[in-house]
């Protein structure tokens, strides 16, 4: 018996599992995915939004985005909603990487101007931003200082000089959640996240430099400063050791709660605490705090590559622009406004492995983006490249304002050196024209084209079902793996 | 090193076995360091001792590793071996451990995987009578 035997089919993009499918469920499964990608997905990840509809409180249903693949208790491209009231929280519903996230910056140069410099360029910013195992930031840091980050996210980067005001508003949620509060975080945490400002990380964790290969909406591209064969950079970390800690801690506290209690749950990794409770406050504030850290930390990087590459073109900034586009999140519960039945509920919105859609109008969004809606950045691999689309209207019925947030793992890190054993990926990598840096090759060999899912497969179906809009096409020219 | 390496889409987890729990949480403090490192550089120059008490032995084994995550990544420890004390007293399960070690050295230690949580996905304990057995995953 499989999960996906109990899909219904609604259209191209959409299939669900109705309610009473499975013993417990409390809502529907609403999984986003057309049908070349229904053929691969893994009926485990399909198994675990099943066990989030069966949570309490749960609003409307339980969401997978096209890129679903198993996680720890809540599949990765999982989106669910909780009522403040009578929902909880789950850090499982977050993630490991609490506000793991993808930052863009655009620049005024073109594929041209650097194609015969990309080695040195690419070779500059590798050395000046921090990446790989352990790796420690150059940025030495106080733990009154971490605590001031976990309650100013990115404006204490710009304060400290990392960064220009005007960014403030390129960064969802203004680059600070309120309500972090490091009182709710261990020492361990602290221990984790004090060197750890200013770093790319390791594992899926990236920083590419892509040109714009097309475009499919010339009035949004414009209005976002995009232009074909512009250079752009795309930034893909988090919270680092500091988040990791935070959602262990919690994962540990919430299941000596639940033995307590001597409740079930159909996995371990699905703990949670009701979110009006003083567990789920206090997690949730930790949480904040983990996300505010991510933000900085992207703020402080997105400097360092800004002044990496002025310094490197011996420009100006009046010169050469270098500028934010965009940063989100795509590991995090937020505290969102929806209309559920007529009415005005506010919900706890855990979106793990998505991202949030804000369509054009929606009231969060700054002016710069009012009218055409926030940009939503998807990396895919690290060959065929990403996406930048624009928040579909869809969306705020359909998913919660959420959207995919990549192409989604196929094959396990395992398989994948299993299967460059049998290819010359470093071959197929070096064919394709893309530079690949990294301090670790097993880090290129897990993270091949192959491990991943089409990402132009996930893009149709989030684009067919109106949950974002895509805007440019973007294709590796240079790639730092963590 | 005597572990098995378990596939999981994206992450990583290991098999662990032990002829008591003396000997399991010896292999498996082991075989976390293996995975980060390989062992054959590293050389014994200092000791990192604590101990841990939990409720449960599932808690304790994830509680253990994310500890040997933890002095890799903080103190940038790197362990030979490890050497346990292990008891359940008033319903609770204690270890001690020592780690046996040396700093962390990039151009000496080759590093194999960074490892930045032990889970509870589809963890596993199995107390047979001949053996005690673990499986654990990790998010890397």
């Amino acid at each position: 018996m499989s999960y996906k035997d109990f899909f219904k089919r609604i259209d191209e993009n959409k299939v669900i599992i109705p309610k009473g499918s499975v013993d417990g469920m409390n809502v529907d499964c609403v999984i986003f995915i057309n049908r070349e990608l229904e053929k691969i997905v893994e009926d485990d990840s399909i198994k675990q939004i099943v066990n989030v509809s069966k949570l309490p409180g749960i609003v409307k249903n339980s969401i997978a985005m096209p890129d679903i693949h198993s996680g720890y208790g809540f599949p990765i491209g999982g989106v669910a909603a909780f009522d403040v009231k009578t929902g909880i929280i789950s850090p499982g519903g977050v993630g490991y990487d609490i506000n793991c996230g993808v930052r863009c910056i655009k620049t005024s140069l073109t594929k041209d101007d650097i194609i015969g410099c990309i080695k040195e360029l690419l070779t500059k910013i590798f050395l000046e931003v921090p990446s790989g195992v352990g790796s420690d930031g150059n940025i030495k840091l106080s733990k009154n200082d971490l605590k001031r980050i976990v309650l100013k996210g990115a404006r204490w980067a710009i304060e400290n000089g990392f960064g220009d005001k005007d960014e403030i508003e390129k960064i969802e949620s203004y680059g600070c959640i309120d309500g972090g509060d490091y009182e709710c975080i261990s020492d361990e945490a602290f221990e984790r996240g004090i060197s750890q400002q200013g770093t790319l990380g390791s594992g899926n964790h990236f920083l590419e430099i892509d040109y714009i290969s097309k475009i499919f909406d010339q009035n949004i591209a414009e209005k976002f400063g995009l232009f074909e064969n512009q250079i752009v950079i795309m930034l893909h970390t988090g919270s680092r050791g500091f988040g990791h800690q935070i959602c262990t801690d919690y994962v540990l506290s919430f299941s000596k709660e639940f033995r307590k209690e001597n409740k079930i749950l159909p996995d371990k990794q699905l703990v949670y605490a009701p979110f009006s409770s003083n567990s789920g406050r206090m997690y949730y504030q930790a949480m904040v705090g983990a996300a505010n850290y991510a933000f900085c930390n992207r703020q402080i990087i997105g400097y360092l590559i800004k002044k990496t590459i002025l310094n490197f073109f011996k420009s100006s900034e009046k010169d050469l622009k270098v500028e934010l586009l965009y940063d989100v999140a795509h590991n995090i519960a937020k505290i969102e406004d929806y209309e559920i039945d007529g009415k005005k509920k506010t919900l706890v919105v855990h979106r793990k492995g998505a991202t949030r859609s804000f369509p054009k109008g929606h009231g969060e969004l700054p002016s710069i983006f009012k009218d055409t809606g926030q940009p939503v950045l998807i990396p895919g691999d690290m060959i065929s490249g990403g996406y930048i689309l624009v928040g579909g209207e869809k969306s705020v019925y359909e998913s919660f304002c959420s959207t995919c947030h990549g192409a989604g793992r196929t094959l396990s890190r395992k398989q994948a050196i299993r299967f460059s054993r049998k290819t010359d990926v470093f071959k197929q990598i070096n064919d394709s024209g893309v530079l690949v840096l990294s301090q670790s090759n097993r880090t290129i060999v897990e993270e091949i084209p192959q491990a991943y899912k089409n990402v132009d497969d996930v893009i149709e179906t989030v684009k067919g079902a109106g949950l974002s809009i895509p805007v440019v096409k973007l294709l590796p020219v240079g790639v730092i793996k963590g | 090193m005597d572990y098995i390496l378990l596939d999981d889409t994206g992450d990583l987890g290991i098999e662990v076995k032990g002829y008591d729990f003396l000997n399991l949480f010896e292999n498996l403090g082991n075989s976390i360091f293996d995975l980060i490192v390989e062992n054959k550089n590293v050389n014994i120059s200092l000791v990192e001792r604590n101990f841990l008490v939990e409720d449960t032995i599932e808690d304790l084994i994830v509680k253990f590793s994310n500890r040997i995550i933890l002095i890799f990544e903080c103190k940038k420890i790197v362990g030979k071996i490890l050497k346990v004390d292990f008891c359940i007293k008033d319903n609770r399960y204690r270890l001690k451990y020592k780690i046996f070690g040396e700093k962390f050295d990039p151009s000496k230690h080759l590093v194999r995987n960074v490892l930045k949580s032990a889970t509870y996905h589809n963890l596993e304990f199995k107390d047979k009578k001949k053996y005690k057995k673990i499986r654990l995953y990790f998010d890397l």
